[in-house]
């Protein structure tokens, strides 16, 4: 499966529309921070649109949460912070990337190209792209680089992302009424992270 | 004295290096474990930290004029060059700009434009914090402690603080009278 | 071939050739334990061989304290040869319900298929016994299990004894023919099988719905099994693969004949003219098998021996005298023995109702599937000595004169050329997956219009060895035999073929024991499936096949533990995402998933490398749709399991660090209970007793300020023994009971 060589530019704008729901986590799975946000880059509004329902947005932390199991066994067998792209969950097409801090805290990334219309038909053939790197060299994806969770530009553009959130977070670490493993309540916090968002994802 | 000449005790003053996130964490540590100790009652706090100053301040004052080797000033606004330029200098490294003097020269401001005690900080959004603790207050004890060994009594307070959401951190000083030398200092 | 009307008594089948061992005793053998002595000496010595060393597995087992029940299947387990290890499970042990008890499970489905043609004589014999559909009804469920070892050899001439083979006997008159009177096909079918049996199940299994192996694994769930089965034997005979064609064809006449070697004559060209022939891709090459039944209430036994002596004379050994009763056993009759259910029923006999004559039992005594201890045993003596002595003999030597005659020349510098040139052939260009490559590289043998080669192209000929390799359970040849032919079929556009080379090949390669300890390349073995499912999905548009490929995919990865589980877990997603089955099926693998992920268990010190979590979150989602399909008691037992499966990775609280989930988790386990309560007729909203700790009132109040609920656990059995009184279950002995539930 050849990837696509065309200019980016003139791939439809929705395909670059991710959905992305980050959030770091104590050594001991707490959760300490929450932020759902979209693409911003390319005209994007930077709002997510994941693929759940309203009603069924806890899916994100169950995602998340059940990444945790690769996310242990990638930290003993990976040295560096950033872990890249180490879990999906086929059924919603949501990828995660990591990025762990020497303390142990966890930076955890989903995201989820936006549901395509059926452009394979309505079929349950359709949805088969989803099934992540592994196994899945028959069908072409219909994704761009830039809209492809596990493209180099897309790692490279999250540990940018990462990098970013981690300077703000060891900030923050520091503030004298953060407690540690407590949330992150921070408003200036938030701030930063969107902005790392903004500016990178 | 002039203000030049102050400012090269401030600059020459040769003062050992402390780590400046240590200080700022281990101050940090201090005004939160006393928010927690007074359960959040800020305006407890605010004294608490202003008493700790001024007993830092009283014992800060000899090592000043040992360090700076300064003379008696001539004047409050000698006083206030001194305390701006040589003292924040040595001992935080940062130099306030002393300004909004009554005519009477007896009330002068400290505007900070950067406070390392207050690096990484972000008040607690309890709701009240924002309004009532001065987290920095400990330098207004330190200065009232200081110049209360040097014949001063001054009140000092804080009337607002980036921190808070201002847009700058003043620090008002009022000189209420010089001290006889028959007068021992008043245990606190 | 032989055929009944030549008169001198010569060996039936010229490609048969048995061992001298096996033909000493040519007499029925009455008891199953009777067999020849090399092999028995085998087999003692295997299990002599393998008590001294047992496997760190099996040593593991014998340390942990068993479940009453399962004590006595595993002493009733005895080893064999290499199999204590990976594969043995005995069809007898349906209570020991692990991921070995699942291989076994697949490994029987691939059983010999042997034909029955009784002639009409014997039908009615049998029928008077109370058994309508005739011979083939009556022997039927004792095929499934051939009682005893059986001992077969592999192409490299080493034995190993299973216990648990077994034949599955089909009618004659239905082979290749689908099952007629229903329209929907078999998914449709199987789905709806489910649908009954989980209507007819919820709030009877209560508890015992799910039960766990030994080692605390999530054990597989009886729907699933039944699902699994199901699967299995669901569609009927098809050319590109050998399984439902029949191996041995077994021609019975009574005592009752007026013209027995006339009807035996008969009978016998039935199968090879006429319109009761098998279709034409059936390769006719199968054992013949005579039986004479003799009626022991109304006929001589000497005039039965004579006939039978003349049969043996004119047909040579493979002939066997069935002495039945011919009255009807009942109930009360005082050695009577229920006929033993069939385990491999299709979805269409489950919805017609075939095998649930138990149910009628109480109602009458017609229909009911009782038989005279003698009667069982002279048949038990007949199907052991039919398989053992007969056609696993038959199907060894097929196998080594195919590997002689038709796979080394295929493997030889010749057939390498040939199939070469077959492939490069065409137009000279180099793609064979072109559409050029086609027509000057196919073969000829495939009949690109029927879609079948003919039975006797080497083609047709290879994946019949590899069937029978695979039948015979030798995994080595008929991976290698796979191996050889699959990209033939390619070549030829024989799509389905090719399919199932591919989907087999990657079976046998998962099924060989031997293989266990090399790292088989699960790369490979995935890239197999997934050739063979796009083949049968995308080029064959077979459902019904790709979803048994998938599922085969499933179980076997998921059985071999380690990394692969994650390679089952994800073909099991990916069942879902195809919508190969429907919202049972959906919810059955979403279970599948999270028992694929539980399988992998976490090592070292450091606790890593489990997927608790996945499989708790698949678990819970389990449990959602199972209460949105109104089943709240399966959905109580998937919370269970999430609830176990969490605990390692929870805080000691068990409570979920992320406040969506736990929210999401305490409404699913308040759902449950009310739901569960309701179909129980409990008034969940008007608590019955004031200690009952179910009051919404204070559910709902407390929902959101709890951390935790230990909600479910042991809830079936208590309301099971007719009590309110949340004492807490057996599992939770461990824990003092201080969960939230009891103080509520």
């Amino acid at each position: 499966m050849a990837l696509s060589l065309r200019n980016p530019t003139l791939i439809n704008r929705d395909q670059h529309k991710m959905s992305y729901y980050f959030t770091i986590l104590s050594p001991t799975d707490t959760p300490l921070f929450n932020i759902a946000f979209g693409t911003s880059k390319g005209g994007g509004d930077g709002i997510a649109r994941f693929r759940f329902p309203e009603t069924a947005q806890y899916m994100n932390q169950f995602i998340i949460h059940s990444s945790l199991d690769i996310l242990e066994e990638a930290q003993w067998t990976n040295g560096s912070m950033y872990l890249k792209h180490i879990d999906t969950y086929p059924p919603a097409a949501a990828y995660i990337t990591a990025f762990l801090t020497p303390s142990g805290a966890r930076f955890l990334l989903l995201h989820q190209p936006p549901h395509l219309p059926s452009s394979t038909g309505s079929s349950g053939l359709g949805a088969s792209s989803l099934l992540g790197s592994a196994g899945s060299t028959t069908r072409a994806s219909s994704s761009s680089i830039a809209a492809n969770p596990t493209s180099p530009q897309t790692e490279e553009a999250v540990r940018q992302f990462m990098n970013e959130v981690y300077e703000n977070y060891v900030k923050t670490a520091m503030n004298p009424f953060y407690k540690q493993g407590m949330e992150i309540k921070s408003p200036v916090f938030r701030t930063r992270v969107t902005a790392a968002g903004k500016k990178w994802l | 004295m002039s203000s030049n000449k102050t400012s090269r005790i401030g600059e020459e003053t040769r003062v050992d290096k402390v780590n400046a996130e240590l200080v700022t964490l281990t101050y940090g540590t201090i005004v939160a474990q006393l928010c927690q100790d007074y359960d959040s009652n800020y305006q407890d706090v605010n004294k608490q930290l202003e008493k700790m100053g001024y007993n830092i301040g009283m014992r800060l004052i000899e090592d000043f004029l040992a360090k700076s080797g300064v003379g008696r000033c001539a004047n409050f606004r000698d006083t206030a060059d001194m305390i701006a330029k040589v003292g924040f200098k040595i001992f935080l490294n940062v130099t306030p700009t002393v300004t909004n003097w009554t005519s009477d020269n007896t009330q002068f401001s400290l505007i900070f434009e950067e406070n390392p005690l207050a690096d990484f900080v972000e008040l607690p959004d309890d709701g009240r914090a924002q309004d009532e603790l001065w987290f920095s207050n400990i330098l207004c004890g330190v200065l009232r402690g200081a110049l209360e060994m040097v014949q001063m009594q001054i009140e000092a307070h804080f009337v607002s603080d980036v921190l808070r959401g201002d847009d700058t951190t003043e620090m008002r000083v009022s000189l209420v009278r010089y001290i006889e030398d028959e007068m021992p200092p008043e245990e606190e | 071939m032989t055929s009944p009307g030549d008169a001198a008594p010569v060996k039936p089948p010229p490609s048969f050739s048995p061992g001298v061992a096996r033909v000493a005793s040519t007499s029925p053998s009455r008891y199953p334990g009777e067999q020849e002595p090399p092999q028995s000496l085998d087999a003692d010595l295997a299990e002599a061989r393998s008590v001294t060393s047992p496997g760190p597995l099996s040593s593991t087992i014998a340390d942990l304290p068993l479940r009453p029940g399962s004590t006595h299947s595993r002493s009733g387990r005895s080893s064999t040869p290499q199999l204590a290890r990976s594969s043995v499970g005995s069809p007898l042990d349906g209570r020991f319900d692990g991921s070995e008890d699942i291989r076994s499970l697949i490994i029987r489905s691939f059983s010999p298929t042997i034909a029955v043609h009784a002639s009409e004589d014997t039908d009615d014999l049998v029928r008077n016994k109370g058994f309508k559909g005739g011979f083939w009804e009556l022997i039927r469920p004792f095929g499934e299990t051939v009682p005893g070892k059986v001992v077969i050899r592999d192409s490299i001439g080493s034995s190993r004894a299973w216990e648990d083979y077994g034949v599955r006997f089909v009618d004659f008159k239905g082979i290749g023919r689908a099952p007629t009177g229903r329209d929907s096909g078999p998914l449709a079918q199987m789905e709806e099988v489910l649908s009954k049996h989980l209507d007819s199940s919820e709030g009877l299994l209560g508890a015992s719905v799910r039960t766990r192996d030994v080692l605390g694994y999530p054990a597989t769930t009886p729907l699933c099994k039944l699902f699994l089965q199901q699967l299995l034997c669901s569609g009927p005979a098809a050319p590109h693969e050998t399984f439902g064609h029949p191996v041995a064809n077994v021609i019975a006449i009574s005592s009752r004949n007026p013209a027995p070697l006339e009807t035996l004559r008969q009978l016998y060209a039935d199968t090879t003219t006429g319109n009761k022939q098998p279709p034409e891709w059936v390769n006719q090459e199968y054992l013949r098998y005579y039986v004479l039944v003799h009626d022991e209430e109304r006929d001589d036994i000497t005039e039965s021996t004579k006939l039978y002596d003349q049969m043996k004379r004119h047909f040579g050994l493979h002939c066997h005298l069935l002495r039945l009763r011919s009255s009807q056993c009942v109930v009360t009759d005082d050695d009577s023995m229920q006929v033993p259910q069939c385990e491999w029923l299709s979805p269409s006999e489950h919805l017609s109702g075939v095998g649930e004559a138990e149910a009628l039992v109480d109602l009458g005594t017609d229909g009911t599937p009782y038989l005279f201890d003698s009667d069982a045993t002279s048949i038990r003596a007949f199907i052991r000595e039919l398989v053992v002595q007969s056609v696993i003999p038959f199907m060894e030597n097929k196998v080594a004169v195919w590997n002689d005659q038709v796979a080394s020349r295929r493997r030889g510098i010749s057939g390498r050329f040939m199939s070469m040139s077959r492939r490069w052939a065409g137009f000279g260009s180099s793609s064979r997956t072109s559409i050029a490559g086609s027509s000057g590289g196919n073969s000829g043998n495939y009949d690109s219009v029927q879609h079948f080669y003919g039975p006797d192209s080497p083609e047709a000929v290879l994946r019949k060895m590899a069937d029978f390799a695979f039948m015979l359970r030798d995994w080595k040849l008929s991976t290698s035999t796979y191996e050889m032919i699959r990209s033939d079929f390619g070549n030829d556009k024989a799509w389905k073929y090719h399919a199932g080379a591919h989907e087999m090949c990657a079976v046998s390669m998962l099924l060989n024991p031997l293989a266990t300890s090399a790292k088989i390349k699960l790369d490979s073995v995935d890239q197999l499936f997934e050739t063979a499912c796009y083949s049968y999905l995308t080029r064959c548009s077979d459902a019904p096949h790709a979803l048994r490929c998938l599922s085969l995919a499933v179980e076997l990865l998921k059985s071999r533990g380690g990394s692969a589980t994650e390679s089952a877990a994800k073909w099991a997603m990916r069942v879902m995402d195809f919508g190969l089955v429907g919202s049972v099926g959906q919810i059955l693998y979403t279970e599948r998933v999270a028992a694929c992920y539980a399988c992998k268990t976490p090592h070292g010190a450091a606790k890593w490398g489990g997927r608790r979590r996945k499989a708790g979150m698949w678990s819970i989602l389990a449990a959602d749709q199972w209460l949105k399909a109104g089943k709240p008691t399966l959905a109580s037992a998937c919370l269970e399991e999430a609830e176990r499966l969490y605990a390692d990775v929870l805080q000691a609280d068990g409570a979920f660090p992320m406040p969506e989930m736990q929210s999401f988790v305490d409404n699913l386990r308040h759902a449950v209970r009310v739901e569960y309560l309701e179909a129980r007729g409990f008034d969940a909203k008007g608590p019955p007793a004031p200690e009952d700790p179910v009051g919404t009132e204070e559910t709902s109040e407390k929902l959101d300020k709890r951390n935790h609920r230990r909600s479910l656990i042991g809830l079936p059995m208590q309301l099971d023994a007719g009590t309110l009184n949340m004492t807490p279950g057996p599992r939770d002995t461990e824990n003092p009971p201080s969960d939230d539930f009891e103080r509520a």
